[in-house]
């Protein structure tokens, strides 16, 4: 199967590579657990987090704290997932008694707010002078470490999409009042969605710290990267099930041709992007006309047959 | 084994080919690669650092470039630079890539601990001599790398030590310190050696109390300071916080005798008119000061239209690539491990005074002290490169103009 | 300084603040009430108002309050411009395409303008160092420069009120701000409206750029947390009130300073967080807000 051919390519692809590359490619297996981990609860279930970075920067906070406290590095990791799982619960409650556009805002004045913390709490996080790890250069091993929570996080959205609960959160997405008429336990649902959001990221905040081998308040928290992963699963196509993987390739590459041409001005021909993108493909790359042409092609049906083989409730 | 002869033979050519190229060739140029961060929360410190960096590399070039003892001849200079936009993962992909597609000889910078913390991971993995600039973080340096350096900004250690030497020999000498600084990496960390001196020469610390970096009204924290009357204000901030806590300083009438601020630069100039005047601070380097390759500092600094006075962390990063070339100079050639050592053990005669590692790799030199008049920058001791007298106590505000 | 002086000296200064914070807001408020659109490049606008208000200064010396009004109808301009040309197609979507539509332009137009006045203008830190004549009420300092900012946003303020209450677009505003549909099916022009609107917006927001770049300092890189403190005092005061915002405003700017004080100066910038997520949680309409027919 592709998927099989692309998960091999991908596991030899450091040991026949510069660690440019590597490096590259890691980092782009993290924007995509942050990017899928954001587009379950924005794309499938419609509430769109902003703040989903909080629990990137949790996560990181936790490994450091257990890694400097002598944990074992599986514990360690163990602990980013759970400690961004226990946020994603504990900030259920209040937030998902908003809707829309103000659920929206709360989530990123959540990422404010995470960050004072961090700065505040110095017994806790050391503050504005961060968390240094022992230093070591890990690439190799938080290579396959992400590039096998990436593949998890695929399968285990793709999985719960597949069963009830799927349904269940595009019902929450398209109608609320008439999923919870139909006996949809709505907050059940939604805590469920935000907590598997969250533990994914929480993990991924913990192998990018691992790399990093120190992390600060701006670092894990800053508006500088916190948007980077949401922009690209909303580039790709919210909601759609190649969307964030595109988004992710697609912006992660794009950024690596423009920082190495140009000098100057790269940051705004990347905002440039986003706005084309946004006015002119608004539901991102992967529901947009090529792209669906391009995906009907390769399925063998006619092209504008109006069967789109990228699956999703688009 | 004559079935996996082709075999071999062809991992031999396939390792020829992509792997590792040999330096079995003469060296033709002194390849320097580096992040700066031109976009990004850091780059307000950081402008045209780009452009004098190309500057640097025309006018080294055009001075000769740089003698390599080793192949007998003067080699060229070129720099390889991106913008790390101040992203920390940005930064570590970008010396992987010069480490390992640019294929360096060494690396200079980055500024900022963070992305030092980040970076200097690579180097050390890679095992390229690195000299970062503008990287203070202590934890950076005891992690026992051995090829990673700091240059200092001036050294944090050391910081204000000139001028508190100067406060002392003041008559009527001042008694009473308040410290006011941001809590974020390096403005936090001058004061404390800075109070363990004014202590040391009898001043008494009134207060030392920290504000968050993106406090925009001090009115409470200043009144905590007004009655206690100090007689110095100590404030160790960025451009923005001193500009805001200086307005206010003004506004709610505090006088101290001297206002010292850890980044008076000339935006901060610029920005508060004539209610800088008279303020103090610290510069590594200022225009006329007699040392070691200050010509070509000034004929740089003219030549890109960087102005010290708007960028005091300028200096570093310049040191930052002197110092590297002078260290592949006295190394002899691109051997990375001889140049590790050349910095390692040598002392380096830069425009800022002698520079000389510690064991852990990072550098303390003395700031000089400087002061507001008329909207320029005078440099006040020590009295062999001062410019002019330091006026103090300064007038209070009602009394002026 | 009595402790009473000082108590008065904190409050004043919180006043002060959130007066400012009242005239980032006031532009917003007009934006989101009509629009709906979740703008995330509004404190971005703040940010070139002030950097082209004060290289205008020092080039030309002019004083800064009449830089404001020179500022005003190019801004308005912009406004409109900025409608026609990145919200109005994206309005006639889906909606999860709208809102998606509307996070990337707004993130891409935030990155384009902070990029193109870091060239242009430099990453260097802008202020307009002028000082009118000083101000004392007895022992108690009123901040020259900021009480002439406060008596300007008052005025500005009832203006406006004046405007949104009596006058026919006006009118149209509200009409549109508390009930889409009703106003539709009154056969209000909401296309006009939204230009007028994201005109005055974007001109309130020139002003108070000019009024920011006075107090504080201003990087290419400030505008977006001021982008989420506007959306905080709007949310605090209700969306579509404009007494609301001014009230809004004026309360976030007495939390901090009071937090400041008793607190600690830490922990100030988190009281607008914590306060935007109760109203949040307790009273999402805000203050003075109306009740959202439509969310």
């Amino acid at each position: 199967m592709g998927a099989g051919a692309a998960l091999a390519a991908l596991a030899i692809l450091p040991t026949l590579s510069s660690t440019y590359l590597a490096t590259v490619v890691y980092q782009l297996f993290l924007f995509f657990i942050v990017a899928q981990s954001f587009d379950l609860v924005a794309g499938y279930m419609g509430y769109v987090n902003l703040g989903h970075y909080v629990f990137f920067g949790v996560g990181a906070y936790a490994f450091c704290i257990a890694l400097v406290g002598n944990a074992p590095l599986v514990l360690a990791f163990a602990g980013a997932g759970l400690a961004a799982l226990a946020c994603a619960l504990l900030l259920s409650y209040p937030l998902f008694r908003l809707r829309g556009d103000y659920f929206a805002f709360a989530t990123l004045a959540l990422l404010i707010l995470f960050q004072i913390l961090a700065t505040n709490l110095e017994g806790l996080t050391g503050g504005s002078n961060g968390i240094s790890l022992p230093p070591g250069y890990h690439l190799y091993a938080a290579y396959y470490l992400a590039l096998a929570v990436a593949a998890a996080c695929l399968v285990v959205v793709r999985g719960l999409m597949r069963l009830r609960i799927g349904l269940a959160f595009l019902g929450i997405r398209e109608d609320e009042q008439a999923a919870e008429i139909f006996g949809v336990p709505l907050l059940a649902h939604k805590v469920l969605g935000l907590g598997v959001s969250g533990a994914f990221a929480g993990v991924a905040g913990g192998i990018q710290a691992w790399t990093l081998s120190y992390i600060d308040p701006p670092t894990v928290f800053g508006m500088d990267v916190a948007l980077v992963p949401i922009a690209m699963a909303l580039f790709g196509g919210s909601g759609t099930a190649a969307g964030p993987l595109v988004g992710v390739v697609a912006l992660g590459l794009l950024e690596q041709g423009l920082w190495s041409r140009l000098r100057y001005l790269h940051v705004a021909v990347y905002g440039a992007i986003l706005i084309l993108v946004g006015l002119l493909m608004p539901g991102g790359i992967a529901r947009s006309g090529p792209w669906r042409r391009l995906a009907a092609l390769r399925a063998g049906a006619p092209a504008g047959s109006g069967r789109a083989a990228t699956g999703g409730g688009a | 084994m004559r079935r996996h002869a082709s075999g071999i033979v062809a991992l031999v050519a396939l390792f020829v080919a992509v792997g590792p190229a040999g330096a079995a060739e003469a060296p033709k140029e002194v390849l320097l690669g580096t992040t700066m961060s031109l976009t990004g929360t850091f780059s307000l410190s950081a402008e045209k650092w780009g452009k004098m960096t190309e500057v640097f590399e025309q006018v080294v070039n055009a001075r000769g470039g740089v003698m390599l003892r080793d192949a007998g001849k003067k080699v060229p200079v070129k720099f390889i630079y991106y913008d790390d936009k101040s992203v920390p993962a940005t930064a570590v992909q970008m010396y992987e890539r010069l480490a390992t597609v640019d294929n360096v000889h060494v690396l200079v910078g980055p500024d900022w601990s963070p992305i030092g913390n980040a970076a200097s991971n690579v180097a050390d993995k890679h095992q390229i001599p690195m000299l970062m600039a503008n990287v203070l973080s202590p934890q950076i340096y005891a992690r026992g790398y051995q090829w990673v350096f700091g240059t200092p900004m001036p050294g944090v250690e050391v910081w204000s030590d000139k001028y508190f030497d100067l406060l002392a020999q003041q008559r009527p000498a001042p008694k009473t310190v308040a410290f006011l600084y941001a809590d974020q990496p390096f403005a936090r960390d001058v004061p404390v050696p800075a109070r363990r001196k004014a202590e040391s020469l009898g001043m008494q610390v009134v207060a030392f109390e920290s504000f968050p970096p993106e406090l925009k009204d001090f009115s409470s924290l200043l009144l905590k300071v007004k009655p206690l009357n100090p007689d110095i204000l100590y404030i160790s901030a960025f451009e923005e916080g001193i500009i805001t806590v200086l307005r206010q300083v003004r506004d709610l009438d505090l006088n101290p005798k001297n206002i010292h601020t850890v980044m008076t630069s000339g935006k901060v100039i610029k920005a508060l008119g004539p209610d800088a005047e008279l303020v103090t601070g610290e510069l590594a380097w200022w225009y006329g000061m007699k040392t070691p390759k200050a010509d070509l500092v000034d004929e740089i600094l003219r030549k890109s239209g960087v102005d010290l006075r708007e960028y005091i962390w300028t200096m570093s990063r310049l040191i930052s690539y002197m110092i590297m070339l002078d260290a592949v100079e006295k190394a002899g050639g691109l051997d990375r491990t001889k140049i590790r050592d050349a910095l390692r053990t040598a002392t380096f005669e830069m425009p800022i005074g002698p520079v000389k590692f510690e064991r852990d790799g990072h550098a303390i030199n003395p700031g000089y002290p400087t002061q507001v008049r008329k909207g320029d920058l005078v440099i006040l001791a020590p009295p062999n490169l001062a410019t002019a007298k330091f006026l103090y106590p300064s007038p209070a505000w009602r009394e002026r103009k | 300084m009595t402790a009473l002086g000082t108590f008065a000296q904190v409050v004043l200064n919180g006043l002060l603040l959130g007066g400012i914070y009242a005239l980032v807001a006031f532009g917003l408020s007009l934006i989101y009430g009509v629009s709906r659109v979740l703008n995330l490049t509004h404190g971005t606008f703040l940010m070139l108002a002030g950097i082209l208000a004060s290289g205008l200064y020092a080039w030309t010396g002019w004083n800064p309050f009449f830089i404001a009004a020179a500022l005003v109808p190019a801004f308005f301009v912009l406004g409109g411009l900025f409608w026609g040309l990145f919200v109005r197609p994206n309005l006639t979507r889906p909606p999860l395409e709208v809102v998606i539509g509307s996070v990337l332009i707004t993130v891409g137009l935030m990155m384009v303008i902070e990029d193109v006045s870091l060239f242009f203008a430099g990453p260097s830190l802008h202020s307009i160092p002028y000082r009118p004549p000083e101000v004392r009420l007895g022992p108690v300092a009123v901040g020259t420069a900021r009480t002439w900012i406060l008596a300007c946003i008052l005025v500005l303020t009832v203006a406006l009120q004046l405007f949104l209450r009596r006058s026919y677009v006006g009118k149209g505003i509200r009409a549109i701000t508390e009930d889409y549909a009703g106003a539709l099916l009154s056969g209000v022009d909401v296309a006009r409206l939204n230009v007028v609107c994201f005109g005055l917006g974007l001109a309130l927001v020139a002003v108070a750029g000019v009024f920011y770049d006075m107090v504080f300092a201003i990087g290419p890189y400030m505008g977006f947390p001021l982008t989420v403190t506007a959306f905080t005092v709007i949310i605090l005061g209700g969306i579509g009130s404009l007494v609301g915002s001014l009230l809004g405003g004026i309360i976030l700017g007495l939390a901090e300073t009071g937090t400041a004080y008793v607190l600690g100066a830490k922990w100030a910038p988190a009281i607008s967080v914590v306060t935007l997520l109760l109203i949040l949680v307790v009273r999402p309409q805000g203050l003075l807000g109306y009740r959202l027919t439509h969310e």
